[in-house]
């Protein structure tokens, strides 16, 4: 038997309120183990206790316990059945009558002794198919939850909870026993077995059915263990909600324990009903009421359909929020389409020939972070710029778009490319949210003289080519606009006479042109060197584009270049 | 990624590591500004930092524009050649207090 000292009763569980073992069963359990059973010793208990041992006698006389022929006392049926038999009789009744005459607000006792009997009839059947005695099963199973009506009777107040406990399948009531208190009924079945002395090959079994697999147990034990576990699965397909679950679990233990095919699990499962109420008869206990194993099924079924039925519900509503969110991805594609066509609309013409600046613009994402624009003063000044947001997609874009108006806006009345520059600084910095910044290089070009003035806040060096090749950086001189509200941005002057002045965003140096191979600014400076003689100004900013081409890195970072050059 | 946090003196030290791109920028973010939200004086250390990418340079430029407005200290440590390049080209390294290391701050 299992070491009971860990139980750790709570407040509502004493061990000393467990009812005393009843003067005649005590008297009758003393005579186990006894070389001989003497006549005398039996005949005086008997003598003492007339109205229990007739009755005693009217069920081991009936056709259920299947004597060779009739007794006419208890002496003669133990000298017949054998005196663990008729014991074993005799405490399924006394414990029935013990237990059965304590009333608990909320628990239906006539419910209890009839899951009980389930129970028994379960475990006598299954013990009977795979060679064990049918009477000690039986009595096993009767008593095997004795612990769970003990726990009720030891804490009254949690009577309510016997209807919850019900719909419960075995393992889910077993964890529920344990925080409700504190307890389990095996533990429980511990704590009776040892107060009522009961015979050890009985409560063995009871006390570890719930870890038959875990407990060092003799192979018999072992087996009714299993026995009772299995019987536990059956008497639950007539109580618990999940039905067809716990017909299913009962397929599979049978199985496993005994390799009990499907069909004879069902079997016996049919046959509960009608043992039940021929038990209960004989024994004198009363139950409820009579359900068959096909309406159990019909109910299953029922549930296996609302399963079904949940499932296909599911599966619906899966189904339109998979249209939902291509609705949503639909609606956000076109809402993207539209806002790249406003981007794009944000970027200048290609001018004609003559026009001294062209520029390209590839964007990484669907929106582009990088802009450049360009627009002629009246007095034929030209403002160009060059920007490059920190960040991506819609908030890099929105940042874009507000910053190139900006220019544009304020560039048509500030012709100072430096206070310009300040200006659209201080407006970015009182809007200025999650630190988001705009490198850019800005300048005001005069076809006429040549002369070029010009900012770079942050971005990249722009690269100053005169015709026999030689290269000069024009590093930035002022931080990103909308970091410091104060920032100066000063400005540089240059003739441009006939060199040509490439801008670009860091796209442009951090592109890939091999696998692992940034273009860096000294592939940037061999690439504009190198060209050939005759090409474009858009031809050659296409050239330098070109060499990602031969990447199969995707681009990272947009890539926009501007180059100015007179004509 | 979380990025790790200590105490020293009267600053809060954040230690960036890796690469500050894209994808680990916001937990960067929002570990400075849950730091500056305690009023905590604030350095963040980029001598493991590998790779800073503009939205990690926006972190620090957002924790800077805080602190200014919270009239708290921010500035940089450390900072590893990557990072420091990428300040320097952006000219973000004449915005950020820069030190070499912790002995250098005015604890």
């Amino acid at each position: 038997m299992r070491n009971v000292s860990y139980i750790n009763l709570d407040d509502h569980i004493n061990a000393a309120n467990i009812p005393l073992i009843p003067e005649l069963a005590r008297r009758f359990l003393e005579l186990h183990g006894l070389e001989t059973i003497d006549e005398q010793d039996v005949l005086s208990i008997e003598a003492d206790y007339p109205q229990f041992f007739e009755s005693l006698l009217n069920v081991i006389n009936s056709d259920h316990f299947n004597l060779t022929s009739k007794v006419s006392s208890i002496y003669q049926a133990v000298q017949l059945a054998g005196f663990e038999r008729i014991c074993l009789l005799m405490i399924c009744l006394v414990i029935y009558k013990t237990f059965g005459q304590y009333k608990i607000r909320g628990l239906d006792q006539q419910e209890f002794w009839e899951d009980s009997l389930r129970r028994a009839v379960s475990a006598r059947m299954i013990g009977e198919t795979i060679g064990l005695d049918g009477s000690r099963c039986f009595t096993a199973g009767l008593m095997q939850d004795i612990g769970f009506l003990l726990l009720f009777l030891l804490s009254p107040n949690k009577g309510a909870l016997w209807a919850e406990f019900r719909k419960r399948e075995p393992e889910a009531r077993y964890s529920m026993e344990r925080n409700v208190f504190n307890m389990t009924h095996d533990q429980a079945s511990e704590l009776f077995c040892e107060r009522w002395g009961m015979l050890d090959e009985i409560a063995r079994p009871i006390c570890n059915h719930h870890s038959c697999n875990t407990a060092q147990l003799e192979f018999f034990d072992e087996q009714l263990c299993k026995v009772l576990h299995c019987a536990d699965w059956m008497s639950a397909v007539y109580t618990a909600l999940d039905k067809s679950f716990v017909i299913n679990r009962c397929r599979q233990i049978l199985t496993e324990n005994f390799e009990m095919e499907p069909y004879r699990t069902e079997e016996l499962l049919a046959a509960i009903p009608d043992e039940v109420d021929l038990t209960a008869l004989v024994l004198g206990i009363k139950v409820k009421g009579h359900i068959e194993f096909s309406q159990i099924l019909f109910q299953a079924n029922i549930k296996l359909n609302e399963d079904n039925i949940n499932f296909q519900e599911l599966t619906m509503r899966l189904e339109q929020a998979l249209d939902e969110r291509d609705r949503l991805a639909a609606e956000l594609n076109r809402d993207l389409g539209l806002a790249r066509e406003i981007q794009k609309s944000l970027l200048p013409p290609l001018m004609d020939k003559k026009f001294p600046i062209v520029g390209i613009n590839i964007s990484a994402r669907d929106l582009s972070g990088d802009f450049y624009d360009y627009f002629s003063l009246p007095d034929g000044r030209i403002y160009f710029n060059l920007g490059d947001v920190s960040g991506k997609g819609v908030n890099a874009a929105l940042l874009m778009a507000k910053t190139s108006s900006l220019f544009r806006c304020l560039g048509k009345r500030i012709h100072d490319p430096g206070e310009l520059m300040s200006q659209i600084n201080i407006e970015l910095c009182e809007t200025s949210i999650h630190g988001m910044f705009v490198t850019m290089i800005a300048g005001l070009y005069c076809p006429k003289s040549g002369m070029l003035r010009m900012v770079n806040a942050g971005n990249p060096p722009a690269l100053l080519f005169s015709p026999d090749g030689l290269a000069r950086e024009l590093d930035a001189q002022a931080p990103p606009l909308g970091v410091l509200s104060e920032a100066e941005f000063p400005e540089f002057e240059l003739d441009l006479a006939d060199q040509s002045l490439y801008m670009f965003s860091d796209g442009v140096t951090e592109g890939y042109v091999a696998e692992n191979e940034m273009l860096e600014m000294s592939g940037l400076f061999k690439t504009i060197a190198t060209m050939e003689a005759g090409l474009t100004p858009l031809q050659r900013i296409e050239k330098i584009v070109d060499r990602f081409n031969d990447s199969t890195v995707p681009f990272r970072d947009d890539v926009t270049l501007l180059l100015l050059e007179k004509q | 990624m979380k990025y790790p946090v200590h105490e020293h003196g009267k600053f809060s030290v954040i230690s960036l590591t890796g690469e500050v791109d894209l994808n680990c920028s916001p937990q960067a973010r929002e570990q400075i500004l849950k730091c500056l939200k305690k009023n905590n004086h604030l350095l963040i250390d980029l001598s493991a930092v590998e790779y800073i990418d503009s939205s990690g340079v926006a972190s620090l430029v957002e924790g800077f524009q805080t602190a200014r407005g919270q009239q708290l200290q921010f500035a940089l440590l450390g900072v590893s050649k990557a990072a420091l390049q990428v300040l320097q080209l952006a000219r973000l390294d004449k915005v950020f207090p820069i030190y070499a290391s912790i002995d250098d701050v005015d604890l």
